[in-house]
């Protein structure tokens, strides 16, 4: 089998997202792109960072939904996925 | 120190259109690979941004470079405050240049041996400091260059035979044209004939990975 690459998993969890709706719980994310706990919430965070998930909290509990630019990435990756496979990356 | 080319008489000037002409052709990679980034940070899209924005300044100090000595050369006095701006122009301008293509072959090289940040780092200054060291700096950036963009050909060879895409084809002819341009700019201190062949092999390898991307942007928009 063979190893995602980070953009991959990015694609994963954005996808995850996207299908459950606006509201996402980690467990349906981590589920969703089967990723482990510790690398799901490494992925989120770096996620929000780049501004393709928004976390919002209610009742104590974390949900995620996708912002604009994450809705544009899930678009267009497959030109990112043939733009770096041209490169081999 | 060996800082200009020597060049066939009757190409000076269409090499500087030429010139111009990759100079506009990094500027428009730069924008389509900066726009595939803006999808997706990727720090290997980031890191092909940067070479291609580097090779696109490179560019631009030569062209700007070629144009200077043209006219100078065009306005037929010589004194010798002239050759003494000429002189300092001249070096000036072709370290920019050697420095910024090399961190852009380098990060190439960087990218397709997929080593760790520093290996990129002791490539690139072990290439600065024999290059500065060297009392030709221009044959010797462009010995190192080839070899260089040789080993990123081989990699985008091999990809482009696992994969059999048109687009990974591209960057494959790409790179080999590139390799073959540096091996010509190499060898134009041998015979000035070598700098027009390396002038076509340049313009047709950049024209290939424009040609890359388009069909990228082309191929998901429909």
């Amino acid at each position: 089998m063979q190893r995602r690459d980070r953009l991959q998993i990015l694609h994963d969890v954005l996808f995850a997202i996207q299908l459950k709706g606006p509201k996402a719980k980690p467990t349906h994310i981590l589920y969703k792109a089967n990723l482990s706990y510790k690398v799901l919430q490494d992925h989120l965070s770096e996620m929000m960072r780049q501004e393709l998930i928004i976390e919002k909290v209610l009742e104590e509990k974390k949900t995620y939904s996708l912002t604009d630019k994450g809705f544009k990435f899930l678009q267009e990756y497959q030109m990112v996925r043939e733009f770096m496979n041209s490169y081999g990356f | 120190m060996c800082n200009i080319f020597p060049i066939p008489t009757w190409f000076a000037g269409p090499d500087l259109a030429i010139e111009a002409a990759v100079f506009l052709l990094t500027v428009l990679i730069t924008f389509y690979s900066y726009s595939v980034f803006r999808v997706a940070p990727d720090k290997k899209i980031k890191l092909l941004c940067v070479a291609f924005g580097a090779f696109s300044v490179a560019t631009l100090m030569q062209t700007t470079h070629r144009f200077v000595l043209l006219f100078l050369g065009l306005d037929g006095t010589c004194s010798s405050i002239t050759l003494q701006n000429v002189f300092f122009l001249t070096g000036g301008f072709t370290l920019i240049y050697v420095l910024l293509s090399l961190v852009a072959i380098t990060l190439f090289l960087y990218l397709t041996l997929r080593a760790r940040e520093r290996v990129f780092w002791l490539i690139f200054v072990t290439s600065i400091v024999s290059i500065l060291l060297s009392r030709n700096i221009l044959p010797v950036y462009f010995a190192l260059g080839t070899i260089y963009l040789g080993s990123c050909a081989l990699f985008f060879i091999s990809n482009a035979r696992r994969i059999k895409r048109k687009t990974a084809s591209s960057i494959a002819l790409a790179f080999t044209f590139l390799t073959i341009a540096w091996a010509s700019f190499t060898f134009a201190w041998v015979n000035p004939t070598f700098y027009v062949y390396g002038h076509i092999f340049e313009l047709i390898g950049f024209v290939c990975i424009l040609a890359n991307l388009l069909m990228v942007l082309h191929a998901t928009k429909r």
